[in-house]
């Protein structure tokens, strides 16, 4: 049995009450206003979450990464891990949304509705059970389904939420007729005695488990924004509030992954099943068809959704190639964390430049250097980070993914051409963000200096320190994604 | 049984067919939302049907869990549809394309 | 040192302290400046005294020949340790380098008062300090490495710190010409040539130490020596010596020794202060000690039976010529800077010479000693040179000699502080301990005996005479004679001559005063050094030095003894031909120097020679700038704008933007048609899934 202190539900708990507690307070107080006492309110909730989750870590009262688990939830380090990664993207996002949210009315919903779509990413992290699983799931999509479409009077954020909010519904359907399946064959929701029911099933109903799988695979992919259900992507990353972006390309995202590894990729080890090309098929597919896409995009969230994308298929060759590498998870997980804070830092840049100077087209940022230097910089290094340029946290982790490729080579194939691939694509990436550096730094002239907010510059700060510190001395991160890890074995059976 | 089980299966396949149906070919977007219903209907009713023959109370939870959910998809959905038709007078899915590229 | 601190001894934590501090105060120092900029000034002395005390305490490690080597985890992935080795070669060096930075803050305090950019040149000063403390103290090839990529960036941003370009920041001579390329530099070029030189260095460095990995296993020092498997493996394969002399190429760019030696004149658009430490206890020195912390090692390699000796033979002809061809340009140039930069490139010659002989004799540890003794005199005298020369440029208003003249009058304390110094520098006998590390330099080229050791002694000393002569037409120059025009004018726009500021003269007072202090006691300072090193070497490398039977025929006096009379006498004649000649031309002015040049068709044109760099600046440029930028335009105009252009680069960006635009093409706005995307996704996975 979970106890009470056990990390999911003490999230729960705090940004639950949280959550519930801000529209409460603000019909209490008759106002709609001041933004910044529920940010604060809200900010606070998530620095004692996150507080909390890596007090766990440091007192080492977390499990090690368990694959399965008795109960709906399970206190683990994998759950720990994505909880961290989406802490912060939410932290991000809330500072972010001090200057954003200036403009609109009702501040308590929308913070509010961070918290809730916050413990929903959490618990699909930590969920052990497809039920649970389904639900957590929901309590993301469902807060974030609004606020792509918070800006009510702007058609583009409508027209972003309606798409979204289409293929998200399809997606959940999908999602729970492919429970029904796999509840229907094996009999139970425990996503442990599913796995181990599929590998004792009667070989005539294979097709109809394979079935289920996919259409885990396809639901989940359209949260990772994995080619070919990526569509929906671009177009609501380019409409949605600016600091939204963030929360949807930085952690929801991120939920997906950590769902297909706690199903499909345990399922794929335990089963001793080749997905494994599948998986490598849709990597570089997402990986090329988002850098190519990115390259000739004028608008600055646009290209990011695509690169965006790109990085969903860097982050699938881990998945792909993890059974037949230890590294193959380590380097997922790396770059997940790593893609959390850079996707993160670039978007909350964008919120900064939006509100600011109230452009996204990318020839308006032409001496954007000398208008928001740290705003910029912050910029610039992200982007550096997101192509893997050494010395920044970005390169090791990507250095892990290729290297888990080639490990896999000698089991697989074809593996060692994902990591051509990614090297490849990995260049091309380079090409569209030395573009945008260009322009930002070498363009322009009689730019004056802009005041930037300083909820941004924070972020800025930080993850630079993020991704420069943990570039010169990734050691501590490579721990604590190597304590994350999920042992693939078929010991680990319940 | 299992020819009643198999009744109750085929019943589900011909909703999820007529969902996908339904999204394939209509452009509106309250019958795109009731075609995305029916498929999560067409779930419902296989998570009811093998709980009946399976000996767990799993398949029903999930089903209730399911249906009040897709109530409150439901409700984000329209309140989005109401704000599309302010501003469009149309809730046409092929005139909400000027994001693209 | 039992003493023990957060569970570091107190030596270690020293050793991690002293480079570390002044990289803490290079990042506070932006948000410093954001607060107050008068604050930044105490920040930056501050540290950089904190720097230097804890340089200080590692004294008594060295004293006692020990040595501490502390390691922790860099990247475990690749089992990459960073650490310290704190042994008595890196100790004395970072105390040198601590100790004459420290002063030289002191001097910007005043020297840079009420520059608006000072933020910016103290956030560099000191990131140049913590980043040759890193090249001093680290364990291992690679950290070496981060701090010289780390002192080239610094010194390019300094070099080049006055980057608005403005006509009294160049440096030569506005219009002059050699082969037709310009010799006068903007501060943004000259800081642009230096990163490229010594980047060029910086490349055969990365080389040869990827090479010695690819053998070894490991960067650590230590772990070279303690296993010399690699080195017969490398020896084998005729890899051992190219891959020494790649990482002397590193050493070469950064100490400006011939051929990559022309960025060190350019260097002079700097701040004064930062030439000061550039040349006297930064970057240039940072070549010697990497030659004087692999030497040993190569040495023993050869004791061992691994032979080595081109890379010792090379590294002493490039410092003999070093010396001898930038001493001769220093004798005519008319900038009082670039004056003592050719002078530094020529010391360092020395040293590298030193260096070089060393392991071509069988008494190692003489010429490492004699080397390094000259790395610490010339420290001093330079750095206190270099400081008083910049007030005189502050004071005047010009980098011309010509300019000055007769300044003694008005400004005794440089004056003689400059004379101290300057004596220094020539090496007068007994007194300075230029004239003792200068000795024992001749002495252990003299007694190599190596086939090299006399012409390289003809060549040590006749630098030596050029170098007293340029030194005394310096300090007669600007001291001696009459006013110059310049002068007169500014006395009378009503800007009177007068001394420098007290947080000015004090730094380079120190300095003469501890150049002839510790010349006084020269002898017993360089056997004190000797005996260390002597341990030093015979503990960390067994390499043992067999003492010879004092000399005991020799005819020198009592306090003398253990000196080589030939190189003491070679010495003494030196300085005396070199300062006499000297006297005639610039302080006894009999004759006058230009008409002398003048008079004689072959004066003349050794002067031009040397005056035009022997034209070797001229011919770098022509070779690897103007050249190739000729070329670049013809290979774009008739190669790229055809082949590359049409075909290659065209190709790949149609074919690019082709595939942008397909993709794009797809991305209609139309939910249904993504929908249908989704749905054929869906069936594919599943199909594969299946299959």
């Amino acid at each position: 049995m979970l106890e009470i202190t056990s990390t999911p539900l003490v999230i729960i708990g705090i940004l639950g009450t949280v959550g519930i507690l801000l529209p409460i307070i603000s019909i209490a107080r008759k106002e709609q206003g001041s933004n910044t006492f529920y940010a604060i309110i809200a900010f606070a909730a998530l620095i004692v979450s996150m507080g909390y989750v890596g007090y766990q870590f440091l007192e080492e009262n977390v499990s090690p990464s368990a694959l399965f688990a008795e109960d709906v939830v399970v206190d683990d380090a994998f759950g720990g891990f994505f909880a961290i990664a989406m802490l912060i993207v939410a932290l991000f996002t809330t500072v972010g949304s001090f200057n954003y949210m200036r403009k609109h009315n009702s501040p308590a919903v929308y913070y509010s509705l961070i918290l809730l779509a916050t413990i929903g990413m959490v618990l699909v992290a930590y969920s052990t059970d497809l039920v649970m699983l389904f639900v957590a799931w929901e309590l993301m999509s469902i807060p974030t389904y609004i606020l792509v479409g918070f800006r009510k009077k702007n058609p583009s954020s409508n027209e972003a939420a309606l798409k979204y909010f289409l293929f998200g519904a399809l997606s959940s359907a999908i999602i729970v007729y492919g429970i029904s399946l796999a509840y229907g064959l094996t009999g139970s929701t425990n996503i442990g005695e599913v796995i181990q029911g599929y590998s004792t099933l009667d070989p005539s109903m294979l097709p109809l488990a394979l079935l289920s799988v996919g259409l885990f695979i396809a639901g989940f992919g359209f949260k990772m924004g994995l080619v070919p259900f990526h569509q929906w992507l671009p177009d609501t990353y380019e409409g949605a509030p600016a600091p939204i972006t963030a929360l949807l390309a930085a952690a929801t995202k991120k939920a997906g992954f950590a769902a297909t590894i706690r199903i499909v990729i345990l399922g794929m080890v335990v089963l001793h099943l080749d997905w494994t090309l599948a998986l490598g098929i849709i990597a570089v597919m997402t990986m090329t068809i988002g850098n190519i896409a990115a390259i000739m995009q004028k608008n600055i969230s646009r290209m990011l959704a695509y690169s965006s994308i790109a990085h969903a298929g860097y982050i699938l060759i881990g998945l792909a190639v993890a059974p037949h590498s230890s590294l193959g998870l380590q380097g997922s997980l790396y770059q997940i964390m790593n893609h959390a804070v850079m996707k993160g830092a670039a978007f909350i840049a964008i919120a900064g430049i939006v509100t600011t100077l109230a452009v996204t087209h990318i020839d308006k940022l032409k001496g954007l250097g000398r208008r928001m230097p740290v705003t910029a910089l912050g910029l610039v290094i992200a982007l550096f980070a997101l192509a893997g340029v050494p010395p920044l946290s970005g390169f090791w982790s990507k250095l892990m993914l290729f290297g888990s490729a080639l490990d896999a080579g000698t089991a697989l194939w074809w593996a060692p051409w994902l990591a051509i691939a990614g090297v490849l694509n990995s260049a091309l990436s380079l090409a569209y963000y030395g573009w945008l550096t260009r322009k930002m730094y070498f363009e322009g002239e009689t730019e004056k200096r802009v005041i930037e907010p300083k909820s941004v510059m924070a972020i800025m700060i930080i993850s630079t320190i993020f991704l420069v510190g943990f570039g010169v001395y990734p050691e501590p991160l490579i721990k604590f994604v190597e304590l994350a890890t999920p042992v693939l074995s078929l010991g680990s059976m319940p | 049984m299992t020819n009643e089980l198999v009744d109750f299966t085929l019943v589900s396949i011909a909703l999820l067919a007529i969902g996908i149906y339904g999204l394939a070919v209509k452009r509106n977007f309250i019958r795109m939302l009731f075609a995305v219903e029916i498929i999560i209907n067409a779930a419902n009713l296989n998570l009811v049907a093998f709980g009946r023959f399976i000996p767990d109370s799993g398949g029903q939870t999930l089903a209730l869990f399911s249906i009040a959910i897709a109530a409150a998809e439901v409700a984000v959905g329209l309140s989005l549809i109401i704000v599309a038709y302010r501003m469009y007078q149309n809730v046409d899915i092929a005139d909400f394309r000027s994001l693209k590229g | 040192m039992a003493t023990e601190l957060m569970g570091f001894e107190i030596g270690t934590l020293s050793a991690w302290l002293v480079w570390i501090l002044p990289f803490a105060a290079a990042m506070i120092m932006p948000g410093i400046g954001k607060l107050s900029q008068n604050a930044t000034k105490f920040i930056a002395v501050g540290f950089a005294l904190m720097s230097a005390i804890s340089a200080a305490t590692m004294i008594p490690v060295a004293l006692e020949a020990h040595e501490l080597h502390h390691q922790i985890m860099w990247i475990e992935a690749i089992g990459l340790k960073a650490g310290v080795l704190a042994d008595p070669l890196s100790i004395i060096m970072a105390n040198v380098v601590a100790w004459i930075s420290f002063l030289i803050m002191i001097y910007s305090t005043g020297y840079m008062k009420g520059d608006k950019d000072i933020t910016r040149f103290w956030f560099w000063m000191m990131f140049f300090i913590g980043s040759m403390q890193l090249i001093v103290l680290s364990d291992n090839l690679l950290q070496v490495f981060f701090g010289w990529e780390g002192v080239g960036l610094a010194s390019y941003a300094l070099i080049s710190f006055w980057y608005r370009d403005k006509k009294k920041d160049h440096v030569g001579t506005e219009g002059r010409t050699v082969l037709g390329m310009l010799d006068y530099y903007a501060p943004t070029h000259a800081g642009m040539k230096a990163f490229i030189m010594t980047k060029v260095g910086d490349v055969m460095m990365i080389a040869g130490m990827l090479l010695i990995f690819l053998f070894a296993g490991t960067f650590g020092f230590k772990e070279l020596m303690g296993n010399t498997d690699w080195a017969t493996a490398m020896a084998a394969q005729g890899l051992l010596v190219p891959a020494f002399v790649l990482l002397f190429g590193g050493a070469m760019g950064k100490s400006a020794q011939f051929p990559l030696n022309e960025w060190l004149l350019e260097a002079m658009t700097g701040p004064t202060a930062v030439s000061a430490l550039i040349h006297a206890a930064t970057m240039v020195k940072a070549g010697v000690f990497l030659v004087a912390r692999i030497g040993p090692l190569v040495f023993a390699l050869g004791a061992a039976g691994i032979l080595a000796d081109q890379f010792f033979e090379i590294v002493a002809w490039v410092g003999a010529i070093t010396a001898l061809l930038l001493a001769t340009q220093g004798m005519v140039n008319p900038e009082i800077k670039k004056v003592l930069a050719y002078s530094t490139g020529s010391q360092i010659g020395y040293m590298m010479m030193a260096l070089g002989v060393a392991g071509l004799s069988h008494q190692y540890v003489d010429g490492y000693t004699a080397g390094f003794f000259h790395l610490i005199s010339h420290a001093m005298f330079k750095a206190s040179l270099f400081m008083a020369a910049g007030s005189l440029l502050h004071i005047v208003g010009s980098r011309f000699m010509t300019d000055m003249g007769g300044l003694r009058k008005h400004m005794k304390k440089t004056y003689a502080f400059m004379w101290a110094a300057g004596l220094g520098l020539m090496g007068a006998p007994f007194i300075t301990t230029g004239f003792w590390s200068k000795d024992a330099i001749f002495a252990a080229v003299y007694e190599s005996g190596n086939e090299w050791a006399l012409p390289l002694f003809a060549i040590a000393v006749l630098t030596a005479i050029i170098t007293a002569f340029y030194t005394t037409r310096m300090i007669g120059l600007v001291f001696f004679g009459k006013k110059s025009k310049h002068i007169e004018k500014m006395e009378e726009e009503g800007h009177p001559i007068h001394e420098a500021s007290v947080s000015m003269w004090v730094p380079y007072g120190i300095l003469a005063v501890l150049t002839i202090g510790i010349g006084i006691i020269g002898l017993s300072a360089e056997e004190g050094l000797h005996h260390t090193f002597e341990y030093y070497l015979k503990n960390s490398f067994g390499i043992y030095s067999s003492h010879a039977a004092a000399d005991e025929s020799s005819i020198l006096p009592e306090f003398l003894q253990g000196l080589n009379p030939v190189a003491l006498g070679a010495s003494l004649v030196a300085f005396a031909t070199g300062i006499g000649l000297g006297y005639i031309f610039y302080i006894g002015r009999w004759v006058d120097p230009v008409k002398f040049v003048n008079s004689n068709i072959f004066f003349y044109a050794i002067h031009k020679l040397f005056l035009n760099r022997w034209y070797l600046n001229a011919i770098v440029y022509w070779c690897f700038v103007t050249t190739p930028l000729w070329l670049a335009r013809g290979v774009s105009r008739y190669f790229e704008k055809t082949a590359i252009d049409y075909g290659m680069n065209d190709g790949v960006q149609k074919a690019a933007s082709w595939g942008a635009k397909v993709i794009q093409g797809t991305q209609t706005g139309v939910s249904q048609s993504y929908l249908f995307v989704f749905g054929a996704g869906l069936l594919f996975v599943v199909l594969i899934l299946l299959m």
